[in-house]
C-alpha cells in the first residue's frame, strides 16, 4: 500500500481568464478606450438601449460594439445602421470570456474608439463572474423581471458599478415596486449608481448619457468633446 | 452550463500538479467554493468524474467546502460575514456602506491527495 500525500495548491479557478482580462484592459488603457460590459437576462432591452444610446450620444464620442450572441446575428443586424465598428462574437457558451474579447479587440482599430460596449450574452449568472477586461460592468433590469431579482442573483449586483432599470413605461402594467427594487439592489451593493429609464420611449435617457460621460471622464485625462 | 469551463480548469490543474508530484493516483480533490459562486456542486462533481476518466484522477473523491461571503469595511476595517439569503452589505460594527467583498466570490482548488 503506497503512502497518501497531500499537496496544497490554493489555485483560483478562472485565474487564466483573469490574466487575459488584465491584458485586455491594459491594451484598452494604452489606446484610451473605455470598455463597458453590459449584462442582463435575455429580453431586458440591451440592444434597444444601445440603439437609443447611439441615436443620442454626443457626436464627439466614438463608440463601438462587441456583440455577443449564442448563435444568431439578430442584434448585430439591428445595430448595423449606425455604421459603428461592430464585432459579432458567436459563443457557444453562456457568457463572453476574456479570450473571446481579446480576439474581438484584434478585429477593431482601437485608436479610433473612445467608448466600447460589450453586449454580453443574456444571462444573470454566468457573465457576472467572468472578467473581460472591462472598466465598468453595468446591468440592465427590466421592470417585467420583478423587484426581487437583486436578492436572487446577488453576484451580478455585487459586480456592477451601475444598474439600469429599464422598461419604466411598462411599470404601471406590472406589480413591480420600483422603490423596493432599488432598496434590494442597494442592500447588495450600496455603491451602485441606479438609472431609471425606458429605452423604448426615451424617458430617462439623459441620466444614462450623463453616466456614460462620467465614466469616460473618469478614465481619460481629457474628456471627449 | 458555466460549470463545464470551471471543471475543465480544475481538472487541468489537478493533472498538472499530479504530474509534477509523480502521482500514480489522485485519491481526493479538495475545492473551496465561495458563497457567491453560482456553481451547482453536483454538476461540478459529475463533470469532474467524466473529465477524469482514463487519467490518474479517475475515481478521485471530490470534496467541496463552502467559504462564507466576507466583506471588509473601508471606514473601520472590521470584517463581517453576510448570509446569502439575508444579504446586507453594510458594516455590522459602524454601519458604513463603504464596504468591499474580500472572500466568498471565488472557487479555489485547495489541495489534492495523491498516491
Amino acid at each position: 500500500m503506497s503512502e497518501i500525500k497531500t499537496i496544497r495548491i490554493m489555485e483560483k479557478i478562472g485565474g487564466a481568464n483573469d490574466l487575459i482580462a488584465g491584458e485586455n484592459c491594459q491594451r484598452l488603457d494604452q489606446a484610451g478606450v473605455v470598455m463597458i460590459n453590459l449584462m442582463s437576462s435575455p429580453g431586458a432591452g440591451k440592444t434597444t438601449l444601445l440603439e437609443r444610446t447611439f441615436e443620442r450620444l454626443d457626436s464627439g464620442i466614438r463608440a463601438a460594439v462587441i456583440e455577443g450572441d449564442v448563435e444568431t446575428s439578430h442584434d448585430a443586424e439591428r445595430l448595423k445602421r449606425f455604421g459603428l465598428p461592430l464585432v459579432q462574437v458567436n459563443a457557444p457558451a453562456c457568457y463572453l470570456s476574456a479570450p473571446m474579447i481579446a480576439k474581438a479587440l484584434d478585429q477593431l482599430d482601437l485608436s479610433g474608439i473612445d467608448l466600447l460596449f460589450i453586449e454580453n450574452i443574456g444571462n444573470l449568472i454566468c457573465p457576472a463572474s467572468a472578467k473581460t477586461g472591462e472598466h465598468h460592468k453595468i446591468m440592465l433590469l427590466s421592470v417585467t423581471e420583478g423587484h426581487e431579482k437583486p436578492l436572487k442573483y446577488p453576484r451580478m449586483f455585487v459586480e456592477c458599478d451601475a444598474l439600469i432599470i429599464n422598461k419604466l413605461d411598462l411599470a404601471p402594467h406590472t406589480n413591480f415596486d420600483l422603490q423596493l427594487a432599488k432598496t434590494n439592489a442597494l442592500r447588495i451593493n450600496p455603491a451602485l449608481r441606479i438609472i431609471e429609464l425606458s429605452a423604448t420611449t426615451g424617458e430617462g435617457m439623459d441620466g444614462w448619457l450623463t453616466c456614460l460621460r462620467d465614466m469616460l471622464r473618469s478614465h481619460k485625462p481629457e474628456p471627449a468633446i | 452550463m458555466h460549470e463545464l469551463s470551471a471543471a475543465q480548469s480544475i481538472m487541468d490543474a489537478v493533472l498538472e500538479h499530479a504530474r509534477r508530484n509523480d502521482a500514480v493516483r489522485v485519491v481526493r480533490v479538495h475545492l473551496l467554493k465561495g458563497g457567491l459562486c453560482d456553481y451547482v456542486d453536483e454538476t461540478i462533481v459529475w463533470l469532474l468524474n467524466m473529465l477524469s476518466e482514463q487519467t490518474v484522477a479517475c475515481g478521485a473523491q471530490i470534496d467541496i467546502a463552502p467559504v462564507p461571503i466576507v466583506f471588509q469595511c473601508s471606514e473601520c476595517e472590521a470584517e463581517f460575514i453576510v448570509e446569502r439569503d439575508r444579504f446586507e452589505a453594510r458594516c455590522t460594527a459602524c454601519h458604513s456602506s463603504n464596504v468591499k467583498l474580500t472572500r466568498g466570490g471565488e472557487l479555489y482548488l485547495e489541495s489534492i491527495e495523491i498516491e
